[in-house]
């Protein structure tokens, strides 16, 4: 007995035991027999959940960056302290994050230049005409909502966004089971068979974008992908012209923790896409490693509206190369609970013939 | 005047021969169907469920008769009441169509036998669901109160057979619907579907929403499995007792004298 590490069952969680006429490890108290083989690959898992998963990004604390553009005009907000700088030419007359219209401008000079620009494709009307188009068939926009509140100011604004590129390492374990039922004359039987299943390699994901804009709400530039990368190109300073820019405030390795947690997501996602044949998949161990991460400074059109309603200020943005339009509406509390009784009193009438009939 | 004296005469003696008509003619539609042979019911008693039966005789044909008995003198329980009931001449038509339900207080058994039509009446799903309910009062010593019930029941049966829907487990006998219940239900259902709805509603006012996927930049066929293994581990196996699944129709037996009878009973 020199061996002294003790097995546990899978099934129960008992104390496995040699069978010597068997040459199995056998459970006294659910009676599953297991090979070496099984219990060497599941102890392997338990040490497997251990390990640190690590994130490996080629990235620099201040990103990639093509140069610096000179000559650039930046102007600072005094109401928000939003900054948007634009080419000598610029004139900013309100700010585009907050409206305000106390805006000081100074020139810059040194500013990254990024790597890669999609050109606006849409232009300002069609900005205006998505917002209309973006109120139809909301039903508990306030009815006022859109007569009363007017477009206080439409900006085309270049976002500074970081491409990530990267291999995700997967090793991730399952346990996955299958069922069988059938029936005798007096029982009815459930028979679960218990898998380990064992996916591991690799995935590889390009130009995931992250807004590298503190002042952009996240959730607004996540929800206004996708951009279409066919009409990415170099970037030059002339697609500025007549347009702001947003300067980057959150470098690409503060971006990093967006995009890892999508490569995750998705990695999971893909991996348990290939578990098949199972009634039941649960992820049991999960190690997901980051190679290769790499990321690029590029700039994205999006067309940002402010709008004022009662008092309060309203931002949407629009795709400027797809036209998707992304933003949040106010709701009117009366029309709120008119739908909610109105259905519930409508449902109810409707379920008196069930009442009374069945 | 002697005219007078003969309808005045005439008068009375048709009086006096309607009113002894009248419990001769009661007295013969009148049946003794209660044979309290363990003395557990009073007169009055007796008396009520004796008019009980006696309506239902007039209204659907079928003999009913109600008998308690304080042992069974050694003989089993179904045929001691079919016996019974063919050794009295129980039952009304040429079928002897009729039920029985008889008390034995010695081992606190009951049981139900049915003949002629009321085999038809009584089906096996029907005399459980009568025993059960009737037992009920028996156990609580409320004899009598188990035997109107027993009569509500066989009101109830008769009524279904004329009516050709007698209970059967394919034709359960549905209890008075609890609308209360019913109408909480609804409003439940109406107020969640109303809800839901809103609330969808309520989502389309902002669609900023986060993502959390990069299902769109995944780059084509890059997906390669170096270890794709799927290790059995172990079985469990568990079973069920399958729900006995209920006959319908009516199970029959010969009786002693080769009457063919219907029949179920229990304890209380």
């Amino acid at each position: 007995m020199d061996d002294t590490i003790s097995y546990k069952c899978p099934c129960c969680g008992g104390t496995l035991v040699w069978n010597s006429t068997k040459q199995k490890m056998v459970c006294e108290y659910c009676d599953n027999e297991f090979t070496e083989e099984q219990m060497d690959e599941l102890s392997a898992e338990e040490e497997q959940k251990t390990a640190e998963p690590e994130m490996n990004w080629n990235v620099s604390d201040s990103g990639e960056s093509g140069g610096q553009m000179e000559h650039m005009k930046v102007h600072i907000c005094q109401s928000c302290g939003g900054e948007i700088i634009g080419d000598e030419n610029s004139v900013a007359t309100q700010c585009v994050y907050c409206g305000s219209p106390t805006i000081l401008t100074e020139n810059i000079s040194g500013v990254n230049r990024p790597n890669y620009v999609i050109p606006f494709q849409l232009d300002k009307k069609k900005a205006k005409a998505a917002l209309q188009d973006f109120y139809k068939g909301k039903r508990l926009l306030p009815n006022s909502f859109a007569k009363e509140n007017h477009i206080d100011k439409i900006s085309g604004v270049y976002v500074p966004f970081w491409l990530f590129d990267c291999d995700a390492n997967a090793h991730i374990t399952y346990d996955a089971t299958k069922v069988r039922i059938w029936s005798d004359k007096n029982y009815d039987y459930t028979k679960t068979d218990h898998y380990l299943v064992t996916r591991a390699g690799e995935i590889g994901f390009e130009k995931i974008p992250v807004d590298g804009s503190s002042k952009m709400a996240d959730n607004y530039m996540d929800a206004i992908e996708p951009f279409d990368y066919s009409q990415m190109t170099e970037f030059s300073p002339n697609f500025l012209s007549g347009y702001f820019a947003d300067k980057y405030d959150v470098d690409a390795k503060e971006s990093i923790p967006r995009a890892n947690n999508r490569v995750k997501n998705s990695t999971e996602q893909a991996f348990a896409d290939t578990v098949r044949g199972y009634e039941a998949v649960t992820p049991r161990t999960t190690h997901i490693n980051v190679e290769n991460g790499d990321a690029n400074y590029t700039m994205f059109p999006v067309w940002m509206l402010n709008t004022k309603y009662q008092g309060k200020n309203y931002s949407f943005a629009m795709n400027g190369q797809t036209g998707k339009m992304v933003g949040e509406l106010p709701t009117d509390k009366g029309k709120f609970w008119g739908y909610l009784l109105g259905i519930s009193a409508a449902v109810f009438a409707v379920a008196q013939l069930a009442v009374f009939l069945i | 005047m002697k005219k007078k004296k003969k309808l005045l005469t005439l008068l009375l003696s048709l009086v006096l021969a309607m009113t002894m008509m009248m419990p001769v003619s009661a007295a013969s539609s009148a049946y003794e169907r209660v044979f309290d042979d363990a003395g557990i019911l009073t007169a009055d008693e007796i008396a009520s469920l004796n008019e009980e039966i006696n309506q239902q005789i007039d209204a659907y044909d079928f003999d009913i008769v109600l008998l308690t008995v304080p042992s069974l003198d050694g003989k089993d329980i179904a045929a001691y009441a079919d016996d019974y009931y063919d050794e009295n001449g129980f039952g009304l038509d040429e079928d002897n169509s009729g039920v029985l339900f008889l008390i034995d207080m010695e081992e606190h058994n009951y049981y139900i036998s049915t003949c002629g039509e009321g085999i038809t009446a009584f089906t096996d799903y029907g005399i459980s669901r009568a025993g059960e309910k009737v037992s009920s009062y028996l156990s609580d010593g409320d004899y009598a109160g188990g035997l109107e019930e027993f009569l509500r029941i066989s009101n109830d049966y008769f009524t279904a057979y004329y009516d050709d829907t007698v209970y059967d487990s394919d034709n359960p006998y549905e209890e008075s619907k609890n609308y209360v219940v019913r109408e909480l239900i609804a409003l439940a259902i109406a107020l969640v579907v109303g809800v839901g709805i809103t609330l969808m509603m309520k989502s389309q006012m902002n669609n900023a929403k986060p993502q959390e996927y990069a299902g769109n930049y995944l780059k084509k066929d890059s997906l390669h499995l170096t270890n794709q293994r799927d290790m059995f581990l172990y079985s469990q196996i568990t079973k069920v007792k399958k729900e006995e699944k209920e006959d319908s129709g009516s199970s029959t037996h010969s009786s002693s004298s080769g009457t063919t009878h219907g029949g179920g009973g229990g304890s209380f």
